[in-house]
């Protein structure tokens, strides 16, 4: 061993980082948190996304048509330093501001698909696993006031993984919507999936500056 | 010679002197005898080429024939291209001499090839076509092939001009190659593209597969192998034609690869092991293995590296303790023997140069001792340390007591985890669930929401995601047990055997 290096122990090793800030947990430190644009508030000029991959549903049009509420298809993606995404229910969502429980999960998302059968997947590539577009239904949020919401991937992509723990205890999606609560794994199609997204979400602090002015 | 060695000679030469062939070189008819005593060779020195086209009682239909040929160059052998003569290996010798002599190799024994021109393959066969025919003693299987004899002469010469010692057999580690390059080598092979028309016209549309030239050294055997005698007259002269023109001669000198190995500690935060590109763009300056190279490039010449390690760390974890056993295969070595003390200078240099990666040990191995590099990745113990963090969780507002920690956490013994892929890596892995074990832990208390933690755990178990749970892809995780999520990693390996 060399004697001339002195080895700090390892709690003076770290990176320099500003002394008192906050620690911060994992989500806040390796995943950058992209919002859906806030709407502006004019009912008429919503004009929530049309699903092209899913056939279409009576009820799911009559939805799509009342163009009352914006806040219905509020989306959060958590996105990994490494480009991984995991598909959250935003804060901003209807079922936060109606303060609304869920009471389950229904990943029958079309006739044919249903989410959870992607099991298949192999490889670093992940091969087989469900090809999934920004408006693709991940999961039909059925709460218990009977109203139900899509939740839609946001990112064009691969379905790597649904969340096993948001299927036992679909709670934990609102209740911790930062990392525990994330409902999917998505590895975007590089590189237009992450372009894409960057292009029509916005991240924290756009976010705000957009929700104040 | 034997007495039906002798004759077989004699006949083959009848037949060549016959054939206008006479500038077939007396080794070539020696080794078509099937002369196998590489002194019989030797004697015969420095091997006359008889200038028959200047002889003036040729009748004039031979002259005329001879004239065909214009002997613009002097003559050699049409059997070998002149490697077999003395005369002519003396000036091919005079002009790769140089490079002999500047040899930048520190080898003391070397080990001769020879590679010749895919086309000689063509005029061998043409030979034996003809001698087949016309002597009875011959055997085409008993031709003794060019390269072996050109070996049986030609070592003592490069040895002269070496200084090296000429050796056989598969202990040397030196090559020397003399190659011999042929300028209408091409457009004698072009006549197989005929001969065989079947076999090449598929080459040509198959370009993928066949991409490294339409007729090779391996096609080119296959093709005399199935070729019929006649289809071969039709279309390549039996027997072969004078060359065009003289060869030209090089040298490859080329040396086995020398291993060097070490072990090496880094102490930063911000260095990966082997460069590290993301779509052709650096995202950290170097890395561990540039770092032990430089200095060793500078010290030695060599054509490339190839770096290996037992295992390895993350970017932003520094590898302390003995270190981690390294490897490095240095291809083409101009120096293979090494003073006593002179990896040591190297060492020391590595060491002087970056304070983030220090060497140890450095030192030559053996090529049979490099698989041992491997034996420690997947089976033996790791032992890491951990910064690690409390933050309280949502709905407590309490945090565990130090000394609740160490006794919790002191009392676990071989803990069996689930660990799913972590998020982290998988852009680059697949999504599997692995078991593995943490053995123990230790805990050092450092203010109420920090201490160290050191743990033993079975080797490729993700720790950082143990700490923190990886949102419970890791079960059970340190932050199900604690509400930990904060980590810093050290890993000393100290390796144990299991």
């Amino acid at each position: 061993m060399s004697v001339d290096i002195e080895i700090p122990p390892i709690e003076h090793s770290l990176l320099p980082q500003a002394p008192d800030a906050d620690p911060l947990s994992v989500e806040q430190r390796y995943y950058t948190r992209y919002y859906t644009r806030p709407l502006v508030q004019d009912p008429v000029s919503c004009v929530p996304p049309t699903d092209s991959t899913d056939s279409t549903d009576s009820t799911d049009s009559n939805e799509r048509k009342s163009p009352t509420d914006p806040f219905k298809e509020a989306g959060l993606i958590l996105v990994h330093s490494n480009r991984i995404c995991l598909v959250c229910l935003s804060p901003h969502h209807t079922i936060h501001r109606k303060g609304l429980k869920v009471e389950r999960l229904n990943f029958q998302v079309t006739n044919r698909i249903n989410r959870l059968d992607n099991l298949d997947v192999k490889g670093k590539s992940k091969r087989g696993a469900q090809v999934v577009d920004e408006n693709a239904i991940l999961a039909w949020i059925e709460c218990d006031n009977g109203e139900r919401y899509p939740l839609r991937s946001q990112v064009k992509g691969k379905l790597i993984e649904i969340n096993p723990k948001v299927i036992e205890d679909p709670q934990i999606m609102v209740d911790q919507p930062f990392g525990p609560g994330f409902v999917a794994i998505i590895m975007p199609k590089l590189p237009e999936g992450l372009s894409q997204l960057k292009e029509r979400m916005v991240t924290e602090d756009e976010f705000k500056k957009l929700s104040s002015s | 010679m034997w007495t039906h060695e002798i004759e077989t000679v004699e006949a083959i030469q009848g037949v060549l002197n016959e054939l206008d062939c006479s500038d077939i070189c007396r080794r070539c008819v020696l080794r078509l005898a099937g002369v196998k005593k590489s002194h019989e060779f030797l004697k015969v020195a420095d091997p006359p080429t008889p200038a028959t086209d200047q002889d003036p009682t040729e009748p004039e239909s031979k002259k005329a024939k001879l004239a065909e040929a214009p002997l613009s160059i002097p003559p050699c052998c049409r059997a070998c291209l002149g490697i077999m003569q003395d005369s002519i290996m003396a000036e091919a010798l005079s002009q790769i001499g140089p490079q002999l002599t500047d040899c930048p190799f520190d080898a003391d024994h070397f080990t001769l090839a020879v590679s010749v021109p895919t086309s000689l393959a063509l005029r061998e066969h043409s030979l034996k076509l003809i001698l087949t025919d016309r002597v009875p003693g011959f055997f085409e299987g008993c031709v003794v092939p060019v390269k072996q004899a050109w070996k049986w002469i030609n070592g003592p010469k490069f040895e002269a001009v070496m200084g090296k010692k000429f050796v056989t057999g598969d202990s040397c580690q030196f090559f020397v190659e003399f190659q011999v390059t042929l300028a209408e080598d091409e457009a004698e092979k072009a006549c197989l593209v005929d001969m065989c028309k079947l076999e090449y016209l598929q080459r040509q549309h198959k370009q993928k597969t066949y991409h490294m030239g339409l007729v090779t050294r391996v096609a080119l055997e296959k093709s005399l192998q199935d070729v019929s005698d006649e289809q071969f007259r039709k279309h390549y002269p039996v027997p072969p034609t004078r060359p065009l023109s003289r060869f030209q001669p090089d040298v490859k000198m080329t040396h086995n690869s020398i291993f060097l190995a070490g072990r090496y500690n880094k102490y930063s935060r911000e260095l990966p092991q082997t460069p590290w590109l993301v779509d052709g763009e650096r995202k950290a300056e170097s890395s561990v293995e540039e770092l032990i190279i430089s200095d060793i490039k500078e010290a030695l010449v060599f054509d490339s590296t190839n770096f290996s390690s037992s295992g390895r760390e993350d970017v932003d974890v520094r590898m302390l303790g003995d270190g981690r056993p390294f490897l490095f295969e240095l291809t083409n070595p101009r120096q293979t023997m090494f003073k006593p003390g002179e990896l040591y200078e190297i060492q020391k240099k590595i060491n002087a140069h970056s304070k983030i990666v220090q060497v140890h040990d450095l030192q030559l191995v053996k090529k049979a001792e490099t698989n041992r590099l491997k034996e420690g990745e997947d089976q033996k113990t790791k032992t890491y340390n951990a910064l690690c963090r409390l933050c309280p969780g949502k709905n407590s507002t309490n945090l565990m007591s130090m000394t609740d920690i160490k006794a919790k956490l002191e009392l676990i013994k071989n803990l069996e985890l689930k660990q799913r892929t972590p998020i982290r890596v998988l852009h680059r892995r697949p999504n599997a669930v692995r078991k593995r074990s943490v053995y123990f832990m230790e805990v050092t208390p450092l203010t109420s929401d920090q201490f160290k933690l050191r743990l033993s755990t079975q080797a490729g178990t993700y720790v950082k995601e143990f700490v923190h749970g990886d949102f419970d892809r890791t079960i059970p995780n340190l932050s199900s047990i604690l509400e930990t999520e904060k980590i810093d990693l050290d890993w000393p390996a100290k390796t144990h055997p299991s």
